[in-house]
């Protein structure tokens, strides 16, 4: 009977200190000369060997342990949304998606202004600075940017016509003649489309699983035609000529027959793939494709020309490409953090990294970087990429960082825009007031 | 015993000492599981019923008391009302043809062929291919530029052009629901095959011997048999597959008009950032769940 009751005592005691130990949080285990960082997993052998390089370099260096923790594209924010709300903080998050900015009123971002004083502000040029400032707080560092642009192919746009030479404008942007607008690249679709043989010519996902992809298109459009979503003084100002344009565009484009149907239920990597298999002739995506092309791909590599950023009415082309930007946490080890994210910006360490993986994923936005004799030798396509580094803008654009805004993006805002015109057949009226309900709702309430 | 039970016992001080020093040790020996319980059912709950009310979002720290008015905005989401047709769709019309799926591949498993053992575990295949791995090959089939059933439908000349299927209200609902039926199978004819052995073959052998035919026997006896083994599965189903979120998640994103009430609670929370809503929105599911379950639970006293 004492046995029993010795037995019974002693699994409650061994139950109550399992919860214990496995209750307690990432923060109190951890070692105060270790830093945890979180990125997105990139299957890429050569971006790996890149970040566990400098990892290896820099515990060489300081001592301080580095463990990466590698978050799949589409969970990173549901993972961190949740991590950060049961009251689990990483020490550093290196993303693409604003996430200083968002988190900044839970109090807990910790500023990268002293970093960034120490390293020149000028290296980053003011545009991207900006992005991350919020009343004169710099709550995220400017890492590289991962450039997005317009893939198109080169062999079907040569055949219906066009003369694909690049050339460079007085403000020393490239552009190719008769492909500079929305428009043109509408009429360069419409003409390379051959839907009856499954050919078509624009790849733009106009789906919610799209991780992004349909949401940086659409946005991308707006922030070319004018369109905003807060006026100067923060109002809602969406119903505007400039935002009805763009929307009356993007229905264009939808009833032009040159998107397939199915790009309603595309995910994150079918434009990618629909274009490496040689059915889409432009996509708009970051440069993932790039490094997929070679001599035994559908599409070969000299079959790939890089559009310039299409402009607007406005007379300005835009891409939403948050530049990936590293964010600090207030965690014990907040001052390993800073040595690491110094480490990680200095010109030695990006300079090593481009060696090792190469460019194509990651572009440089450090301008001792960008000025490096690495960068002078580039392709065409390449030299594109690098040269639309300006033309990237965030959630927030055309005014200051905004968690709001970025928020708004997150949440399926320009998905479904894009959704009611494809799925539901909404014009522009119906679109304009759903969105002015939806951003009320969500920007004011 | 239940723990009020046995405290109740051991108040009245009835029984003899020895039980009552052995039910003072089950005591003991329930209290991590009922510890357990609090922790990962009663208090996420409360939790949850406490957000509710609140304006709560993970990104701002500020958190004040909002009454009823989640439970408005929630209500009033013009995407509420579909959310409810779609889960109770999804959840009536899934559980029906589960069951009688489960039913009818139960009673082939019943029977003496060669090859059972085989055709057991090819059958319990889509219950125990992870989720997301099953889901990316439906989408496969179903996609509107490559996907199987296109290519099968332009062959056999039912379609001139190509259907983007999870792209079109109504058949997306529908493609989700096959697949929802297609993953929850084979529990059924599990549960239903563990029925159907435990009725007497003797039954079966005395009602062909009064020669009753195959359908007399199956509405006659089977089906009495396993009246209620039936009514709890379909209840059971039902419950299961008013909870189910990842298949149209993973499909649709709630898209195409395929919103069902959790994937509604999942997007305010996890997408809009609006833990308060979700929350909300988490209650009143739970309201429609504690129906079920009381049914559930008067069947079971019932039994």
């Amino acid at each position: 009977m004492n046995f029993r009751k010795a037995m019974a005592v002693l699994s409650v005691l061994m139950l109550s200190m399992a919860m214990v130990f496995a209750g307690g949080s990432s923060e109190a285990s951890s070692d105060s000369k270790s830093v945890e960082v979180w990125r997105i997993s990139n299957p890429d052998e050569k971006i790996i060997a890149a970040f566990d390089q400098v990892a290896e370099d820099f515990k060489a260096a300081t001592g301080i342990d580095v463990s990466y923790v590698l978050v799949p594209t589409n969970d990173f924010h549901t993972k961190l949304v949740t991590s950060i709300s049961a009251g689990v903080f990483p020490d550093v998050i290196i993303w693409n998606s604003n996430p200083g900015i968002e988190f900044a009123n839970t109090g807990k971002v910790h500023p990268a202004n002293g970093i960034l004083e120490e390293i020149g502000m000028d290296q980053f040029g003011e545009s991207i600075i900006k992005m991350f400032e919020i009343d004169g707080v710099i709550y995220e560092s400017p890492f590289m940017v991962r450039p997005a642009g317009m893939h198109a192919r080169r062999d079907w746009l040569e055949a219906a016509g066009y003369d694909l030479t690049m050339k460079t404008d007085e403000n020393g942007k490239y552009y190719i003649e008769g492909l500079e607008t929305w428009e043109d690249l509408l009429e360069a679709g419409k003409k390379i489309t051959d839907a009856a043989n499954g050919k078509y010519g624009l790849g733009f996902p106009m789906s919610r699983k799209a991780f992004g992809d349909s949401a940086g298109f659409c946005f991308s459009v707006i922030a070319s035609f004018g369109g905003r979503i807060l006026d100067d003084e923060g109002n809602l100002d969406i119903d505007t000529p400039e935002m009805r344009a763009a929307i009356q565009y993007l229905i264009d484009i939808w009833n032009s027959g040159a998107v397939p149907s199915a790009a309603t239920t595309w995910d994150g990597n079918s434009n990618n793939q629909f274009f490496l298999t040689g059915d889409i002739g432009i996509v708009c995506n970051s440069n993932s494709i790039m490094g997929k092309l070679n001599a035994e791909s559908a599409v070969k590599p000299e079959q790939l020309v890089m559009l310039p950023l299409p402009k607007g009415p406005t007379g300005h082309g835009y891409q939403q490409a948050t530049p990936e930007s590293i964010t600090m946490f207030e965690t014990k080890n907040v001052e390993s953090a800073e040595e690491f994210v110094k480490y990680l910006l200095s010109t030695e360490t990006q300079l090593k990294m481009f060696e090792t993986m190469g460019f194509g994923y990651y572009s440089p936005l450090k301008k001792d970087v960008i000025n490096d004799p690495m960068f002078a030798d580039l392709s065409d396509n390449e030299k594109v990429l690098l040269n639309s580094g300006d033309q990237y803008i965030s959630a927030s654009f055309p005014g200051e960082p905004d968690a709001r805004l970025t928020q708004l993006y997150s949440a399926f805002f320009y998905d479904d825009i894009l959704s009611h015109i494809a799925v539901d057949g909404w014009n522009v009226d119906q679109i304009i007031d759903e969105m002015e309900k939806t951003a009320s709702e969500m920007l004011f309430d | 015993m239940a723990v009020a039970d046995i405290l109740r016992n051991r108040n009245t001080n009835q029984l003899p000492s020895l039980e009552r020093r052995d039910n003072r040790v089950g005591i003991y020996f329930l209290l991590p599981a009922v510890i357990v319980l609090i922790i990962i059912v009663a208090y996420p709950v409360i939790y949850s019923l406490v957000m509710s009310f609140h304006r709560w979002r993970p990104t701002d720290i500020n958190r004040n008391f909002v009454g009823f008015d989640n439970f408005a905005r929630v209500v009033t989401d013009s995407r509420f009302p579909q959310s409810i047709f779609n889960t109770f769709v999804y959840a009536i019309v899934g559980a029906c043809f589960k069951v009688i799926i489960g039913m009818i591949l139960a009673l082939m498993m019943n029977r003496e062929f060669k090859g059972r053992s085989i055709a057991r575990v090819l059958l319990m295949l889509p219950w125990v291919i992870p989720v997301t791995a099953s889901v990316t090959t439906w989408n496969w089939m179903f996609d509107g530029m490559y996907g199987i059933f296109n290519v099968l439908l332009m062959r056999l000349g039912v379609i001139d052009e190509y259907v983007n299927f999870l792209g079109i209200k109504g058949i997306a609902l529908a493609c989700v629901l096959i697949v929802g039926i297609w993953m929850g199978y084979p529990q059924m004819m599990m549960m239903l095959l563990a029925g159907l052995q435990s009725i007497p073959t003797e039954m079966y052998e005395a009602a062909k011997v009064e020669g009753a035919g195959p359908f007399t026997i199956f509405f006659r006896i089977t089906i009495p048999s396993l009246a209620n083994v039936l009514s709890m599965t379909i209840l059971l189903s039902i419950i299961w597959t008013f909870n189910s979120f990842n298949v149209i998640w993973l499909m649709t994103r709630g898209g195409s008009g395929t919103h069902t009430m959790n994937t509604l609670a999942y997007e305010f929370s996890f997408v809009n950032m609006r833990y308060d809503l979700g929350a909300a929105m988490s209650v009143i599911i739970l309201v429609f769940l504690a129906v079920f379950l009381f049914i559930y639970q008067r069947k079971q006293k019932e039994d």
